[in-house]
């Protein structure tokens, strides 16, 4: 019992009796003059003899006993095996044995052990993510839902021993592995698992470890790709890289790789928006075999450009590598760069550049706003920097550079996120006359402002992680030994939810007869 | 008249108590025989007061009506009765008691207001004054007398408005007696259920009229409840309670304590000269007012 206290309660149910003691409840009539009933009246109880109670009185007790009892939490113990497994969701558990994949084969395994076990409560954790525990408690928490999302979920994951708050000392603790990772058997405190489930023979492997591609620094239409292949085997192996693109085969190579080894692999490919390395032939573990990756991120934006542009911010846009100037009038625009024509097409981002006057220097110091990231803010040359036309900023827009109390950069406030509008009376023929890297570097400023994104230097990575392409099962440790004796605990179930749905149910049982006496006495 | 448009829906329309007030025409204008050996004779409206017959003095009788010469003769105080005149002081007594209110078959306040409205439409229509009171514990409502059109519409507005209390109201009839104000006939709409069947209360009103009528309206959900088993029976007028177990056989009882209680009723106005009949909601109510009226003609 959580609260016993509440039992105390159970002594008022004499009270309900007590409170019952008129008897049955009759239907009442109505009737003109009592006397003429007087000759036929039920015998009345005797004087000092106790009538019966209503017999409602036993349901409604029911009803008051069973909240009573719940309330004061009632529990049972019960005999259990608690058992705690740890699976290896490592890729390296998805490399393909004779009869399957080590992980499904491990789970068999797990399981037909299970069945061996009396009363086992079986929660189910990954080594890949401890916290989040899978299946359980209940006795055969290792269910077919918890096996497919372990293995839908597998290889994700970069595999660790369990953490030390998890290793409950009242549960036993398993471990699911193939051991082509040592750490997995490093358990804080020097512990061992309980029983190990050791499954895998296979030795040999060579993955693809990371992928990455840039863009190429001196040609701004192709890309240069970095392969890194690692042999997790044990014997020396050769692979052919087959790096594919949007319209086919952009490029292989032949690698021989000894066994643990790892090899990279620089290939220049023409620019795609995305690539796709494997490895040939395959091998036992098929899915470190592969690696696509999306090259979004470097693709050139399309800017169209005004014509009315200064020949120094037309010429930024030309050089800058991840802009590409189209025509005015083109379509799918990622920008548009407009100095007052209006002739483009209508773009997601817009750069305005606003010349109504005679360009003149600015009074003040320049000041960059602090929603301008410090890497972000030019250090402008303040005799170079001359405005030509006078802007003004509305309280919802941000004004990104000020000269004294003279806005030159304004971003002009859209629902849809970051300024989408940016507006600037800077005049860039000004500072392109004046030398230096000004005019492109503001450019790729304010452009990068308005996509949300960085276009200087991208790469596109995916890692998997040196151990990765590891199949080779390692030896435990000798304190890992198997049938260590597994412990039985106490467990205590609530019964409170059993007896409030007893409750429930006289409640209704109630509401029922009530429902009843009171059509009776309604007609 | 212009009853129609003031008569509630309850009463019955004035076609109705036309063919009724014809009918009933001649029993409220002809002499009614109160001596051995009297004999009927047709008088007209709008003739004085004429000799009836004698009986003995009673205290609270008028002491101008005393014969002398009888009292003399008869050495003890002898009463002159008159007969009524034909246009005469009715006063029409409603019984407003729970009991009246329940329902049935045939409910006894829908009944009794039917009399009530027709008789007085017939009184009125031959010259009487008429007057209504209702009656519980306490009198719940007066119309005093009057004549002519008007008065009928009065009364019928006042019986349209009466509702008996469904329960906690009880019949005093003796409550009416100081209403009553000089000498008039009185026709007691009832059912009569009290203790005594009310005789005490009727004496004392007899003391105070000329003429004391006494319809008792009975009705059979009086003694038949419908019920099975064991219910509770509750008096509407005082709250009692009683447990009683339904059965045929009860039922029987209560009819029977019914009938020996009307017949009590009954004997104690013939032996006090009071007029009355028992109507059960079975005939039409023409027939039993028709049926009192006669019965007031020719007792025996």
């Amino acid at each position: 019992m959580v609260t016993p206290l509440w039992l105390l309660g159970l002594l008022g149910l004499p009270l309900i009796r007590w409170l019952h003691r008129g008897g049955r409840h009759r239907r009442v009539l109505p009737v003109a003059f009592l006397a003429l009933w007087q000759g036929s009246a039920a015998a009345p109880p005797a004087a000092g003899q106790r009538q019966p109670p209503d017999p409602a009185w036993r349901r409604r007790a029911l009803l008051a006993a069973l909240l009573l009892v719940a309330l004061a939490g009632p529990q049972w113990p019960q005999q259990h095996t608690p058992v705690t497994l740890w699976v290896d969701d490592s890729i390296s558990m998805l490399t393909h044995e004779a009869q399957g994949t080590r992980l499904s084969l491990g789970l068999a395994q797990a399981r037909a052990l299970l069945a061996g076990v009396d009363r086992a409560e079986v929660e189910v954790r990954t080594l890949g993510d401890p916290w989040h525990r899978l299946g359980g408690p209940g006795a055969d928490s290792l269910d077919d839902t918890t096996r497919n999302t372990l293995l839908a979920g597998a290889g994700r994951r970069e595999p660790a021993a369990p953490p030390a708050a998890l290793l409950r000392g009242d549960r036993a603790h398993w471990l699911l592995t193939d051991g082509a990772d040592a750490g997995v058997f490093d358990w804080p405190g020097r512990r061992t698992p309980d029983r190990l489930i050791q499954v895998g023979s296979e030795h040999r492997n060579v993955g693809l470890q990371r992928l990455s591609v840039r863009r190429h620094p001196d040609d701004r239409d192709r890309f240069e790709l970095q392969l890194r292949l690692n042999n997790g085997g044990d014997s020396a192996e050769t692979r052919t890289v087959l790096v594919i693109g949007d319209h086919g085969e952009l490029a292989r190579s032949r690698q021989t790789l000894a066994a643990g080894s790892a090899a990279e692999v620089l290939l220049p490919i023409p620019a795609v928006a995305r690539v796709h390395a494997r490895l040939l032939p395959g091998d036992a573990l098929a899915e470190d075999d592969e690696i696509v990756l999306d090259l979004a991120p470097l693709r050139q934006r399309r800017v169209a450009i005004d014509a009315r542009c200064a020949a120094a911010l037309q010429a930024a846009v030309a050089t800058h590598p991840a802009l590409r100037a189209v025509p005015a009038g083109s379509g799918d625009l990622d920008l548009r760069l407009d100095c007052g024509s209006g002739a483009a097409a209508p773009a997601p981002a817009t750069l305005r550049v606003l010349a109504d006057r005679l360009p003149a220097r600015p009074a003040g110091p320049l000041r960059w706003s602090s929603a301008v990231a410090e890497a972000d803010r030019l250090r402008l040359d303040a005799d170079t920097v001359q405005f030509s036309a006078r802007l003004q900023a509305a309280a919802t827009d941000q004004v990104l550079l000020a000269a004294g109390d003279l806005p030159l950069i304004v971003g002009r406030a859209s629902p849809s996120g970051p300024n989408r509008l940016i507006e600037t009376s800077l005049d860039f023929g000004a500072m392109a006359g004046a030398g230096g890297p000004a005019v492109p570097l503001l450019l790729n400023t304010l452009v990068e402002r308005l996509l949300g994104a960085p276009l200087l230097d991208p790469v596109v990575v995916t890692d998997r992680g040196p151990s990765a392409a590891r199949v080779r099962p390692l030896p435990p440790p000798p304190a890992a030994a198997p049938a260590a004796p597994v412990a039985r605990a106490r467990r205590h179930y609530d019964a409170t939810n059993l007896l409030l749905l007893a409750a429930a149910v006289v409640l209704l049982w109630e509401i029922a007869a009530l429902a009843r006496q009171w059509r009776r006495l309604a007609v | 008249m212009a009853a129609a448009a003031l008569t509630r829906t309850a009463l019955p329309g004035e076609p109705e108590l036309q063919r009724f007030a014809h009918m009933a025409a001649h029993l409220l204008v002809e002499r009614q025989a109160r001596a051995p050996g009297a004999r009927a004779v047709a008088r007209q409206v709008g003739v004085g007061l004429q000799h009836l017959d004698h009986r003995d003095y009673q205290p609270g009788d008028e002491v101008r009506h005393i014969d002398w010469r009888q009292t003399a003769r008869r050495l003890k105080p002898v009463l002159r009765r008159f007969e009524a005149e034909s246009a005469g002081d009715w006063t029409l007594l409603l019984d407003a008691s729970s009991s009246m209110a329940l329902p049935g078959p045939a409910p006894k306040w829908q009944r009794a207001v039917t009399l009530a409205a027709a008789l007085a439409f017939a009184l009125l229509q031959l010259g009487h004054r008429v007057g209504l009171l209702a009656y519980g514990t306490r009198v719940l409502a007066e119309c005093p007398r009057g004549r002519g059109q008007h008065q009928y519409a009065a009364i019928a507005r006042r019986l349209g408005a009466l509702r008996p209390a469904p329960a906690g109201e009880a019949s005093d009839l003796a409550a009416c007696a100081n209403h009553l104000r000089g000498a008039a006939s009185v026709f007691v709409l009832s059912d009569f259920l009290a203790d005594d069947e009310m005789r005490r209360d009727l004496l004392a009103l007899r003391q105070r009229c000329t003429v004391l009528h006494a319809l008792q309206l009975s009705d059979a959900a009086d003694t038949d409840l419908g019920a099975v088993g064991d219910v509770d029976l509750v008096d509407v007028e005082t709250g009692a309670r009683l447990p009683w177990h339904a059965s045929d056989g009860a039922r029987a009882r209560a009819a029977a304590e019914r009938a020996t209680m009307t017949h009590r009723l009954r004997s104690f106005c013939t032996r006090s000269g009071m007029v009355f009949s028992d109507w059960d909601g079975v005939q039409p109510w023409q027939h039993a007012l028709l049926g009192h009226l006669v019965h007031a003609r020719n007792p025996g």
